[in-house]
């Protein structure tokens, strides 16, 4: 098996890295692929959680390429997902504390076993991305809605290729179809415009996501989520399956006949933005 | 306001009053002519100043420091005013700059920059040989680079001399590309991108970050984008920006125009519509602001 290794990153933190890992790699993971996902955050670890899976590690990152245990050791399966795996980062070290070779040669040494090794990228363009990035084919690049987290997102793009990751799609998370119609946020093509960029995703801002992260069970099983919804489409999209984009707002519905439509399933928009 | 013309045959004229005088001085004499007839005016009008600020207006004589002292003082010594500042016409000031330019290209070794139609002073020089390759800055390989050789004609139009560079691709936040000469840009330039050209630039997309045209001083230098948003524009020493919807609406990248050129006029960039009937030669776009 040769897998690939797939970098989250955005540049600017708080923008959903660690819940697109947790629920693509939960995804990928139910489409019966081997998955592992590595918390590259040393020092401010927070995909443990989002997975429900804290109070299971014993050994992290830092142990492995440190060799104080194998890598076998250290990786934790998921609770609910068959063939997820986690390789969490150190609580108590910093970011300088692993090299870009040492992560590359972890990589390589899971994309043996694994279809999909996706790293959890810290926020930042500093020694941590470097490493973050060094072993990654592909790169999704999460960003919201907002005019810092795009300056942030296109930053990164272009560090990316620099460093000749050409397969580079966007994650626009947290759509607020309200915000959109009234004009207060920019909608998905206003982003893909200023970015110049595909996007694999667009993620609606939904509550039930605060939810799920407290309990540490990823919004992909949460059937009504629409945000869940996104994230495994997502997933069938880097698996190779040929989806449209939903635009949230599309998809939201503004009146009580749209609302019946909806709840009949008929007369849902799609569009393309790609 | 007053106007007066001495019986100096008209080689100084004074206007204006209280704090607004403007000393206009004949450019077709001599300096020591001038000189000479503003000494005489202003000895015979000394009752008329009470000190304060005047303005200088030397027309189109272009002026190096000591002739300005020379003036100064003939001015402040006579009449008690102190002089707030020269005035020279700005199209001296431009022929001037694109002249310093052409020298500093020649010292370089490096051929001139772009002959602007229906300027008969700026006639490139003839192309002798190849310059040397210029070397390319490491940066995003996304964005490829290409440097053309050689002189490059429009027919019926323009004729630019070397360097011209092309780069292909997106600009993006963080990067900044330099260029030694003309800079053409097929892609976006992003915020948080810069571009810095000792020559045009032209952005075959959307202008949203920070471009320098003629950033060795060249006030002739053009900025042309498909589209611009708030960017910040620089030629030679001039800047120019538009700031960002004040009610946060954020939808930057709805440019909304189409073709704008940005150049230097009357000493401030003007930002216009591109409009193929006004050239900048024809006075470019009459509604440019």
């Amino acid at each position: 098996m040769s897998g690939k290794t797939i970098v989250m990153t955005s540049g600017k933190g708080g923008v959903g890295k660690t819940t697109a890992t947790a629920n693509v790699g939960t995804a990928l993971a139910l489409r019966s692929n081997r998955v592992a996902v590595i918390d590259t955050d040393i020092g401010l670890r927070n995909l443990d959680v989002v997975m429900g899976l804290e109070n299971r590690i014993v050994y992290d990152l830092v142990d492995v390429v440190e060799g104080r245990c194998r890598l076998e050791q250290a990786l934790i399966r998921d609770k609910h997902a068959g063939d997820l795996y986690l390789i969490a980062a150190a609580q108590t070290r910093d970011k300088d504390c692993i090299t870009t070779q040492q992560l590359v040669s972890l990589c390589k040494r899971l994309e043996d076993d694994f279809d999909y090794v996706i790293v959890d990228c810290p926020a930042g363009i500093e020694q941590g991305f470097r490493n973050a990035i060094a072993a990654a084919q592909e790169a999704l690049v999460v960003t919201t809605p907002e005019v810092s987290a795009i300056r942030d997102a296109d930053r990164v793009i272009g560090l990316l290729q620099a460093a000749d990751i050409r397969e580079i799609r966007l994650i626009i998370n947290r759509i607020n179809p309200a915000m959109v119609r009234q004009g207060n946020m920019m909608d998905a093509s206003d982003v893909l415009e200023m970015l110049a960029m595909d996007a694999i995703g667009l993620v609606p801002a939904d509550d039930r996501v605060i939810t799920s992260t407290n309990s540490g069970t990823p919004v992909v099983y949460d059937a009504q989520s629409a945000s869940g919804r996104e994230f495994v489409r997502i997933a069938a999209r880097i698996d190779g399956e040929h989806l449209p984009l939903i635009d949230p707002v599309d998809e939201t519905p503004t009146s009580i006949m749209d609302k019946v439509r909806n709840i009949m399933g008929i007369n849902r928009r799609a569009s393309a933005h790609v | 306001m007053f106007t007066d013309t001495t019986g100096t045959q008209d080689l100084v004229r004074v206007s204006g009053r209280g704090a607004l005088v403007n000393f206009e001085i004949d450019d077709s004499v001599p300096l020591n002519d001038a000189c000479r007839a503003l000494r005489e005016h202003l000895g015979r009008n000394r009752h008329l100043y009470s000190g304060g600020e005047v303005i200088a207006d030397i027309g189109a004589r272009l002026l190096n420091d000591a002739d300005q002292d020379r003036i100064r003082k003939v001015i402040e010594s006579e009449s008690g005013l102190s002089v707030k500042q020269f005035w020279c016409r700005s199209e001296i000031l431009e022929r001037e700059s694109r002249r310093i330019a052409q020298l500093m290209e020649q010292q370089a070794g490096i051929a001139g920059f772009p002959a602007k139609r229906g300027d008969p002073e700026m006639t490139p020089p003839e192309a002798t040989e190849e310059p040397d390759p210029i070397p390319k800055v490491a940066s995003n390989p996304a964005v490829e680079e290409t440097h053309t050789p050689g002189l490059v004609t429009v027919e019926g139009s323009e004729t630019y001399q070397v360097p011209i560079d092309i780069a292909r691709g997106n600009l993006r936040a963080g990067e900044t590309r330099r260029f030694p000469g003309h800079a053409v840009i097929l892609g976006n330039v992003n915020p948080g991108a810069q571009v810095i050209a000792e020559g045009d630039v032209i952005v075959f997309g959307g202008l949203r970050g920070r471009v320098h045209a003629g950033a060795s001083g060249d006030i002739t230098a053009t900025i042309l984008a498909m589209s611009i948003a708030y960017p910040v524009l620089r030629i030679a020493d001039y800047s120019w920006h538009r700031d960002g919807p004040s009610n946060g609406n954020a939808r930057q990248s709805n440019d909304g125009n189409g073709p704008t050129l940005a150049r230097v006029s009357n000493g401030a960039i003007h930002v216009a519509p591109y409009l193929k009937n006004n050239s900048i030669d024809q006075g470019g776009n009459p509604n440019e602001r």
